[in-house]
Formats: structure tokens, sequence, C-alpha cells
């Protein structure tokens, strides 16, 4: 039994080691963003719901693969971004405190649907199916952009990547909406296109691009620049950016009250400055709105 | 005495010359050729060696990087609070729910037996990935938050006109749910089943004269299952409960499904996605996996030898069939 004892207190000495001596030196993001400066509105206060009220805080649904909008630090833990300022101050304005939950994409929806999230907040394209589901209530605009390798060997046209290998995000508008069009259109053409690389995290399929495991990605307008900024020459952005449509909050159905209270706290930072403040440093001022709105006409 | 001189090659002699009135000469024995091991052993030896030639020359590997993402404190962190917690606390749950299980399920009320096998059905047939992503969106099922108290206290309470509801505590269920004590829940109900078939083989492989003989002394039917039963199944149980731990470390990178992120294999992998070395950081991922496993199969071997005293196997090495035997064999060196 000596000879166990000797064992469990080597173990114990290495995790020591361990944890003593873990490296930052990979930790190369720095802080871009950062608190947004905002007041209570008592006004927009007052529409929040007295059961969210009694909470004081909110718990708020991200996909943190989705830089610059929602991504982890360098840290491993902290989730940064444009998204992340903007929404705080929003809940700045009324007086309540935020949680972020790291949550895959395609489970925020049905999380708030449950009441797992009070909100959902991961860059999620407005559109009429998301709509009939919860309410959306809409903050930014972006559009789709593709991007392939420099120089684009594989001469991927986006309009019709019939030759391609293409990588996408899960759950994602792009996923759902934009990518069977054009695989339908390449089957009718008979040039029948390979199966997309679907995964659950944007950064595995940027990841994907650059390795060269893929030969194009498409994703929302602002990641694609963020990501073409940050790989240093080893992304391309393809073609131009289209089909614009407004990011929006996500918010149970049941709570109207709420997604009121969003538009209104939205309207009071955009007059204060201080939505602008939170997009500027991220590089995506281009997408500011001012018509926010519950469940936007499209 | 002569020998006669022999021809070369020739097995053995038995005499010189056809008079066969000379004794046999002496055996010169030749050890058999294994000409086929000798091609196995350079074509194994070309095999690693272009591995190795892969490893050192092909730049997609980045040593440098490897070690450098291996070591970085979200990584640490995730290792110990999220790899080896996890298991730690999945088969803390898993061992002592299997054994009660199977313990329940060897029981003669069939009710027992019954919900065992239920439970081991369940949870084997479910997939762990599957499982923990039930088990990070079981919040659901409880938007008011998990009460303690009373099963069905409301509605008693009610039956006798009172607005009690006999909970005197309420937690958060997505809390509960939500994080890595979820994913120890999970991944420990999933191992209880598992671990309910191997204690129950173990159970079953103690004779049956034993627990007589316990009961004959006197012991009731719970001590001599204490005392006499389990220690002896535990030679069986050891072994299969070792590989189940291991596989278990494993599995911990399943917690993604919960979401758990505070985990050795996301946090390697979201360094990968962040600084687009996608490569590097799964291999730092297999060496981690190889150093935490290597571990746990020495605490093994160290616990099976404890638990099999007695059953004559005999500790490697210990006989002359170890590796360095085997080798002198095949160049007919070993004496």
């Amino acid at each position: 039994m000596r000879r166990s004892k000797l064992i469990v207190s080597v173990l114990a000495v290495g995790l020591m080691a361990l944890t003593g001596c873990g490296s930052d030196s990979l930790d190369t993001g720095e802080k871009k963003g950062g608190d947004v400066e905002a007041t209570v509105d008592e006004e927009a206060a007052a529409l929040v719901p007295q059961e969210i009220k009694d909470k004081g805080t909110l718990t708020v649904g991200t996909d943190a693969s989705y830089a610059p909008n929602e991504f982890l630090a360098g840290d491993g833990k902290t989730i940064q971004g444009f998204d992340i300022d903007l929404f705080t101050a929003v809940a700045k304005k009324l007086d309540l405190e935020v949680e972020f939950a790291n949550a895959k994409f395609d489970s925020i929806i049905t999380g708030a649907q449950g009441g797992k999230y009070d909100v959902g907040v991961s860059s999620f394209t407005v559109n009429p199916e998301r709509m009939e589901q919860v309410n959306m209530v809409s903050y930014f605009s972006a559009g789709t952009q593709w991007a392939s390798a420099p120089g684009n060997p594989k001469d991927v046209d986006p309009e019709r990547p019939c030759n391609a290998t293409v990588a996408v995000q899960k759950g994602t508008v792009q996923e759902e909406e934009d990518l069977p069009a054009k695989i339908g259109a390449c089957k009718k053409a008979g040039t029948p296109m390979r199966d997309p690389l679907v995964y659950t995290g944007q950064d595995q399929a940027t990841a994907a691009v650059v390795s060269g495991k893929a030969d194009a990605m498409l994703a929302d307008s602002p990641v694609v620049a963020y990501a073409v900024e940050q790989s240093e020459d080893k992304l391309e952005a393809l073609g131009d950016i289209y089909d614009a449509a407004p990011y929006g909050y996500v918010v149970p159905k049941d709570q109207t009250a709420m997604a009121d209270a969003l538009v209104a706290a939205l309207k009071s930072l955009e007059e204060d400055g201080g939505y602008m403040k939170a997009l500027e440093p991220w590089g995506v001022e281009d997408g500011a709105i001012t018509d926010f709105a519950v469940n936007p006409e499209l | 005495m002569t020998t006669p001189p022999t021809a070369p090659g020739s097995e053995s002699t038995v005499s010189s010359d056809g008079a066969g009135d000379s004794r046999p000469g002496m055996i010169e024995a030749v050890p058999v050729r294994h000409p086929g091991r000798w091609v196995a052993i350079a074509v194994i030896a070309l095999l690693v060696a272009m591995l190795l030639n892969l490893f050192l020359t092909n730049d997609a590997f980045n040593w440098s990087f490897v070690f450098e993402a291996m070591f970085q404190s979200p990584v640490i962190e995730g290792l110990i609070r999220g790899t080896l917690l996890g298991t730690a606390g999945s088969m803390l749950i898993g061992i002592t729910f299997g054994i009660v299980l199977a313990v329940m399920r060897l029981s003669a009320n069939p009710v027992l037996s019954g919900v065992a096998w239920v439970f081991t059905w369940f949870f084997r047939a479910v997939p762990r990935l599957v499982l923990l992503t039930i088990m990070g969106a079981l919040g659901v099922l409880y938007p008011d938050g998990l009460g303690l108290g009373l099963p069905f206290g409301e509605q008693l309470m009610n039956l006798f006109g009172i607005s009690n509801d006999l909970t005197f505590a309420t937690l958060d269920a997505n809390q509960i749910f939500g994080g890595i004590i979820g994913g120890i829940i999970g991944l420990g109900l999933s191992e209880a089943a598992y671990m309910a078939e191997i204690a129950r083989a173990g159970i079953l492989s103690v004779d049956e004269g034993q627990n007589e003989a316990a009961c004959a002394l006197g012991m009731s039917n719970g001590l001599a299952t204490r005392r006499v039963v389990l220690p002896q199944a535990m030679r069986v149980i050891v072994p299969p409960t070792g590989n189940e731990t291991i596989a278990m470390v494993k599995d911990t990178s399943l917690l993604i499904g919960i979401p758990v992120s505070n985990e050795l294999f996301f946090q390697l992998t979201s360094i990968g996605s962040r600084t687009y070395q996608t490569f590097p950081v799964l291999v730092a991922a297999v060496i981690w996996y190889l150093v935490i496993c290597s571990v746990l199969m020495v605490v093994q071997s160290r616990l099976e030898a404890h638990f099999g005293r007695g059953f004559g196997t005999t500790p490697p090495g210990a006989t002359d069939s170890g590796f360095k035997a085997r080798m002198l064999s095949m160049v007919g060196g070993s004496k």
C-alpha cells in the first residue's frame, strides 16, 4: 500500500503544479470593446415586467463562436463582442444585470421558449419562421458574405457554388435558406453539389476554409469581414454582400412587454450615442439601424 | 572420442557411415529459423521510420505550438475542472449506483430487480451525447424551479384545504442541469447502467457456497454480501471498472452536449479556431488524453494486483516470457 500512496501523492503534486503553471501566451485577443456607459432610462425600465424586475438579472443565451458579434475571449470563459457590449448597455438602460450563458446556436430559441433564457442574443437574423415562434426585436442589419482562400483557387462562384465544398454554421439563415436554394439550383442544372460541411460553431467553419478542408464559406457580413481581418491573408472576401436583413433579440412569445422595453431601451441608447459606441470598437458600424421594432415588417 | 564430421545444414546426424556400429554423434541443433519474423520486423521498422519522418518534418504538426497550447491556463483549467473532475464525479456516481443496482437486480424481490432492469435498459440504450443534450435541456420541465419537499405536497395540502405546498427549498433547475453538475449526473447515471452489469457479473462469479458458509456462521444476508461476497467479487469487478474509467475520461469530451465549455477538448479546439491552428490543437488533445489514460492504467494494474492476491496471477516480468526474453530467443541467445 505504500506504493499506491506514493502514486497518489505524485498525482496530487502534479495536479497542483499544473494549476500553477498555466500559460497565457496564446491569449492574444486584447479586449477591444468593453462597457458602454449607459444611465437608467426610467420610462423604458417601467415597461419591464414585474417578475423580471424582481429577478434583477437577465439570463441570456448566446453562441460564443461568432466573432466579432459574440465570441470567447482568450481566457476561454469571458464572452465578448459587439452583441455583448450592446445588450449589456440595453440592460443598463432597463436597470437590469445580464448573465451571458454560452449555448449551441440551434438550441437558443428552444431554450428561450422553455424559460432557460430570458433573452437570446446571438446575431439572429429576423425571418418569418423565427417570428412565428418568438418575438424578435430588431437592432442591427447584416447581409450574407462569402469568403475563400486568397485568390479563390477553386473559382467558387457565390451565385453558383456547384463545384465547391462549402462550410457553414448549423441553424443559420445561410444553412437553412440560402444554401439549400443554391444546392437545388445546381441539381436542376445537372451539376449536383457536394454536401456542405455543416459545423455547430462558425469558428470551426472558418477554420475549415483556412485549413483547406472547405473551398469557401458563407456567413453574416460582419463575421466574414472580421475573419478576413483576423486570419492575416489566409482568407479573402468573395463577391458582394447580399440579402441584408435585421438581427433581432429573441424574446419568448408571452413576453411582449419585455420586447417593448428592449425597443424603448435601444431608442434611448441611440439618442445618447451609446448605440454607436458599442458598435464602433468592433468595426461593425455599417450595420447600424434606427428603426428598432418588435417583429419588424420584412 | 571423436565426432564424425557432418554435412552442414543437416538437421541431425545419426551415423557417419553405413556401418551402424558407432554410437550416434552429438546432436548439432540448429534453432528453427523464422525468416518471416525478420521480414515483419523490417516492414515495421520501415513504417515507424516513415511515421517519425512525418512527425518531424511535416510543418502542419507545428510542435512548438502543440506544447504551447497544451499548457495554456484555460486548457489546464478545463483539464482539471472539466475532464478530471467530471470523470471522478461521474465514476463515483456510476460505481456506487451501479453496485446498488446490481444487488437490486439479484434481489429476490421482483419489483426491485424489475426496476434495476428497466434502469439499465434505458441508460444503456441512450447514447451519451444524446443523454447529455437532454440533461442540458431538462430545465424546460421545471420552469418554476426544482422544489425540494414532500412528493405531491401541493396536492396533499389542497386535500386539507391548506395553501402551503410543503416545499422548503426551490432550486433553479437550469443551474443544476446546466453546468458540469448536470454533466456529472448524466454521465454518472449512464455509467451506473454499465457498472451494474459489471458488478452483477462479479457477484455471480463468487461461488454460492461462500454465501451459504457465511450464513452458516450466523451472518445476515447484508453482512455476508459486504464482508464475504463483494470483496471476492472485486477481483472480477476491478479490471473492467478500470476500463470504464478510462472510457469515461474520453467521454468527458461529450460534455459539450450540455453544453459545458470548461473542458479540455473544447478549450483546445477553441484555441485552434481563434488562432487558425486547427491541427496542432488536436495533437495536443491526443497527447493529454494519452497522458491521463497512461496514468490511469498504472493505477489500474496496481489495484488489480491488490484485489487479485492469492489467485495465482503473477506480476508481469516475473516469468521468462517478457519482451526481452522473447527477443533474445529469436536470435538464439536465450539460455
